[in-house]
């Protein structure tokens, strides 16, 4: 399976405990998988709606590229691809 | 033309590659709307005064509280209790007489944006909440203004530029969770100044003609790691239009 790094930021950031890791898997699908897995069901909840996809607010980059969240789960992943997964913030 | 007061003043800066005794003239025929005079607005309105941007209008609202002072760094502690938008446009005027420092005590709201903001050449988003980046893209995008964007929380920050027809603030993030992230979870004064400071380099690039990058950069000043994501227009974007078939909606 390949590898990416995925890196996440704000809340998920304080919730995982970490800000980048390399994941396994062959589809974005595949990697929020195994962000959810990290902790259950606390990830889940944060990241995805009741649907399964990816929350309205999260922007998806790969290779810092902005993904489709409705499209993301399908979007293929080669070994050393960058994964972000970022929130808007407001502070000033 | 420059006096030659202005040649020594700028000599620093006139020398830059692409910058030079024009670009210098076209600072000082630029104004800046600076909306939010905090940890980002305080260290963009230094740069900015500071290059000799001919016009500054700094848009705030509050009164300087104790707790401001670690990140707002134009403000000194005998200032607490007074005007943040007054004692910034004095800041301003001190450190550069020749910058014309206009300021308004009063928040950017649908009543006051589209007159302040139609009077300046570029924006500069320095607030603290996400109603008013919305208010600031939506009038942004109707008066074609270019907009540099710059957001922070704890020690990580945001930074785009947005220019006219190529995408708005909405077009990246079409929807916030108001509530998720709260502005009382700290944020570290030089992750601040660090965005605001670029939020400067961007306006001041963008008055000398510099085309922005047409990214959106991620920073992450507690394990110092900096990343890009390309700007999209999104179709459909209810602000923007998104520009899908190269039109604009609101313009
Ligand atoms: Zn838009």
């Amino acid at each position: 399976m390949p590898k990416a790094a995925v890196s996440v930021y704000t809340t998920l950031r304080a919730r995982l405990g970490f800000a980048r890791r390399e994941l396994e898997g062959s589809t974005v699908g595949d990697l929020i998988e195994a962000l959810c897995a990290v902790k259950e069901p606390e990830i889940r909840k944060i990241l995805l709606d009741d649907g399964g996809r990816v929350r309205g607010h999260f922007v998806l980059t790969l290779n810092s590229e902005m993904l489709d969240n409705a499209a993301a789960r399908g979007v293929g992943i080669k070994d050393g691809d960058i994964l972000h997964i970022f929130p808007p913030v407001s502070g000033g | 033309m420059l006096t030659e007061r202005e040649f020594l003043r700028y000599a620093r800066q006139i020398v830059l590659p692409g910058a030079g005794a024009e670009g210098q003239e076209k600072l000082k025929r630029t104004s800046v709307c600076v909306v939010g005079a905090g940890g980002l607005g305080a260290p963009c309105i230094a740069y900015l005064a500071g290059a000799g941007v001919g016009r500054l209008v700094i848009i705030e609202p509050g009164r300087l509280e104790p707790g401001n002072l670690h990140r707002q760094i134009i403000y000194r502690n005998e200032d607490s209790g007074f005007s943040k938008a007054r004692s910034a446009a004095a800041f301003a005027a001190r450190l550069n007489p020749e910058v014309k420092a206009d300021m308004r005590i009063e928040p950017l709201e649908e009543g006051n944006a589209e007159h302040i903001v139609s009077d300046c050449d570029i924006v500069a988003d320095c607030t603290d909440n996400f109603a008013a980046r919305a208010l600031i893209n939506r009038t942004c995008v109707r008066l074609r203004k270019p907009l540099v964007y710059a957001a922070i929380y704890r020690f990580e920050a945001q930074l785009a530029v947005f220019m006219p027809g190529r995408g708005c603030l909405a077009c990246q993030f079409p929807s916030v969770e108001e509530g998720t992230i709260r502005p009382d979870e700290g944020v570290a004064g030089p992750a601040a100044g660090a965005a605001g400071a670029m939020q400067a380099m961007e306006a001041l690039k963008l008055a000398w003609g510099m085309e922005p990058d047409g990214h959106m950069l991620l920073m992450d000043l507690r394990n110092n790691e900096f990343a890009k994501a390309r700007l999209r227009r999104l179709p459909g974007c209810p602000v923007c239009g998104g520009g899908a078939n190269g039109k604009i909606s609101g313009t």
